[in-house]
């Protein structure tokens, strides 16, 4: 039984798509200094049907969510992409359509402060102990963060019970692990071309190996971590008993590497890494933001250990 | 970065004669300053070491670290080891230490002055001509001129001698043209040390001048850059035209280098005894937090926070070591390198233990308690600190080199436009 971890043409053609969307929109730098969801970005994913990846309306699964989210990972792309494929595992498909239209935002994590509550409509409570579509109590008051994103602070009132939420958890886990281990890969690559062109002491800095041999390193395990994040997308799409654990080692690796790849980044790339016109501060902050997400690392672990058989 | 710290103590051949006042009156004095100024005009710490007010606009900072020197120079609390002559007390390093001691608890806000009192002073005062000092430091050490450095360029950073800022010679004044980058508080300066390559033939080290720049002079211009805590601290200052008198001269035409050299060595003092608090969280507000949230059985935590903890005590007292070797009268060495290496290493390891204690909260500016930008502020700021001030790989180089004395990297020489070798 072979590992396959290429993507189909199909899969492919939709990661190519994703791609020409996010270089027509220019997602880099400053993409999100006028708004914190530019609409021809948002719509553009929900018109290549992206928002509804993993839905029976939708079609595909955890394996084209990865592929969709690599390419957005590589281009530091906002919006709230975790909380979206985590709703399409648990709302009614009425209750998903205008959130896979672009129309509306879903917002999931553990209240009170919750991603996006600024800006959506629809709120799911995802915790270790199970899921639930909530409503707030009052208006979420707005918490800015250090992405830009317009989170809130809310008290949420339990609607309607989701079931246990673990595989909508183990799908966002596998989907936040494929974007992280991407955008981790983009820094190395961007980088390692930065250390090649950039030249001090009369040499390209990459011939020093206090340079290259961190980014090498880097490149081992943001391999690694693009490895495991496709191993959780197959297995989660398999139905494998293991896939909630799969896709906990997928986020836990993903999270050390993009971390490593974004500190590996800002060394690299000095004090010009460091602005927020340069080419590493808004996906370096990308990293920190959804690596918190959908849900803390502690559960994460839990979930390790119980493929562990503890 | 150094969140409200005291001025380091000078790097300067003063330091051991100075006025007899015993080192317990002058700490009963400086402890009753504090104790009675500090709750008045808000200088104190949060439990993460941070001081108030340190996102407030602009102006607002500036007057708050202004009217913070005045209430010290009143008391004959500041400029503590610097001559009479120059407004200052004419006590010694030991009584800046003890100074920096009592601040220690508090926070002073006098960030914006640490450029000028840290590193320019030392300068003009080492290299100044008497009238250069007679005009300089007095309204420099009480805070009424600001000053920046203007040192690094895009092609120089890590390789400052690379700079390529030119200063022409155009009969008795000089003319600059070029772009400096990072200039820390820029906006704010009256007045910049600038290096520019005055001899564009000589060889790399040679050949360059320091220069006292009035900051509103025509041919001046200063562009700000966004960091990413979201604040806009430092600028590109470019440069065109822009005639500079003979008297502007810093040390020797030509010395630049050497001129350059007591700068940094007092950077890296001054960076060396900073407050390791001010880095990132301290391991005690990391517990504190770990507690509210009932994670202080976590093994996992706690074991991280007991290690946080270990490492900021080294890191406070390897700044101890630059300074009792200061006070030595030792010249500042590589102590000061390993003691920001440490710094740095601690204040990464704070804010990855932050993100695990404080969960999202660590991403949001405003919280549940008025100490919750903190979290955000220590998560955006850290990437600077490896970079700011010396980065990490040159503080590895200093301390293989001068420390363990092994062997530089073979340099690759430079290539002149013929092809032959500088």
């Amino acid at each position: 039984m072979g590992l396959d971890l290429a993507y189909s043409v199909e899969q492919q053609e939709l990661a190519r798509s994703v791609d020409g969307l996010c270089r027509r929109c220019g997602t880099g730098a400053g993409f999100t200094d006028s708004e914190p969801l530019p609409q021809k970005y948002w719509s553009g994913l929900a018109d290549l049907g992206v928002l509804a990846l993993g839905t029976a309306d939708g079609g595909g699964g955890s394996l084209e969510i990865a592929a969709a989210m690599e390419q957005l990972g590589a281009h530091g792309a906002p919006g709230p992409l975790v909380g979206t494929f985590v709703a399409g595992a648990l709302l009614d498909p009425s209750e998903m359509e205008p959130i896979a239209e672009g129309r509306q935002l879903a917002s999931v994590g553990q209240p009170p402060l919750m991603p996006w509550a600024a800006a959506a409509e629809v709120f799911i409570e995802l915790s270790s102990e199970g899921a639930w579509l909530c409503e707030p109590a009052t208006a979420p008051e707005p918490v800015e963060t250090t992405a830009g994103e317009p989170w809130g602070r809310a008290e949420l009132q339990r609607l309607r019970h989701l079931g246990d939420g673990i595989s909508a958890a183990a799908l966002g886990e596998a989907a936040a692990a494929a974007y992280l281990a991407s955008a981790a890969g983009h820094l190395v690559d961007i980088a390692s071309q930065y250390a090649k062109d950039r030249v001090q002491f009369n040499r390209p800095i990459a011939t020093f190996q206090a340079i290259s041999h961190p980014l090498a390193s880097c490149s081992v395990s943001v391999t690694a971590s693009r490895i495991m994040a496709r191993e959780a997308a197959s297995a989660i799409d398999n139905r494998d008993p293991d896939a909630p654990a799969a896709a906990a080692r997928a986020r836990l690796s993903a999270v050390a590497s993009a971390t490593a790849a974004a500190y590996q980044a800002h060394q690299t790339f000095g004090a010009i890494g460091f602005t927020i016109e340069g080419p590493v501060a808004h996906v370096s902050l990308r990293i920190r933001q959804l690596s918190l997400q959908p849900l803390p690392q502690a559960a994460a672990r839990t979930r390790v250990l119980q493929g562990l058989g503890v | 970065m150094t969140a409200g710290s005291a001025p380091s103590p000078a790097v300067t051949d003063h330091r051991q004669s100075g006025r007899k006042v015993s080192d317990d009156d002058f700490r009963r004095r400086v402890r009753s300053f504090l104790a009675h100024h500090a709750p008045r005009e808000g200088w104190t710490r949060d439990e993460h070491g941070r001081p108030p007010g340190d996102d407030a606009p602009n102006d607002v900072r500036v007057a708050r670290a202004r009217r913070c020197l005045t209430l010290l120079f009143d008391a004959g609390l500041a400029a503590i080891s610097w001559p009479r002559a120059y407004g200052g007390q004419d006590l010694t390093n030991r009584h800046q230490v003890v100074f920096n001691e009592e601040a220690a608890a508090y926070a002073l806000p006098l960030d914006i002055f640490m450029i000028g009192l840290g590193m320019c002073a030392p300068t003009v005062l080492a290299h100044g001509t008497e009238p250069q000092r007679s005009r300089y430091l007095p309204p420099l050490l009480r805070g009424a001129e600001i000053w920046c450095q203007l040192f690094s360029e895009p092609e120089a950073g890590s390789d400052l001698a690379g700079l390529r800022c030119r200063a022409e010679s155009d009969g008795d004044s000089w003319v600059v043209s070029g772009q400096k980058v990072w200039t820390s508080g820029a906006h704010n300066a009256a007045f910049g040390m600038l290096l520019a390559r005055s001899d564009p033939s000589s060889s790399r080290h040679g050949g360059m001048t320091m220069f006292i720049v009035d900051m509103s002079l025509p041919g001046i211009e200063i562009r700000p850059l966004r960091q990413m805590t979201g604040a806009s601290r430092f600028s590109e200052v470019f440069f065109d035209g822009c005639r500079l008198e003979s008297d502007a001269v810093l040390g020797e035409v030509g010395q630049g280098w050497r001129t350059a050299i007591t700068t940094l060595m007092n950077e890296r003092v001054s960076i060396g005894t900073s407050n390791p608090a001010g880095y990132g969280h301290p391991a005690s507000a990391l517990a504190a937090e770990a507690r509210r949230r009932g994670l202080i059985e976590d093994p996992v935590i706690v074991d991280r926070i007991c290690r946080l903890a270990i490492r900021e005590r080294i890191t406070g007292l390897l700044g101890k070591r630059v300074t009792e070797a200061l006070l030595a009268g030792a010249e500042p060495g590589p102590e000061g390198s390993l003691a920001k290496l440490s710094g740095t290493q601690v204040s990464k390891d704070s804010a990855a233990l932050a993100m695990e204690i404080v969960g999202p909260a660590a991403a949001a500016w405003s919280g549940d308690s008025g100490s919750a930008a903190a979290w955000a502020s220590v998560q955006c700021s850290v990437p600077g600190l490896s970079i700011a001030g010396g980065t990490d790989e040159i503080m590895r180089n200093i301390l293989a080199e001068r420390v363990l004395g092994l062997p530089r990297e073979p340099r690759v020489p430079a290539v002149n436009e013929n092809g032959g070798r500088r």
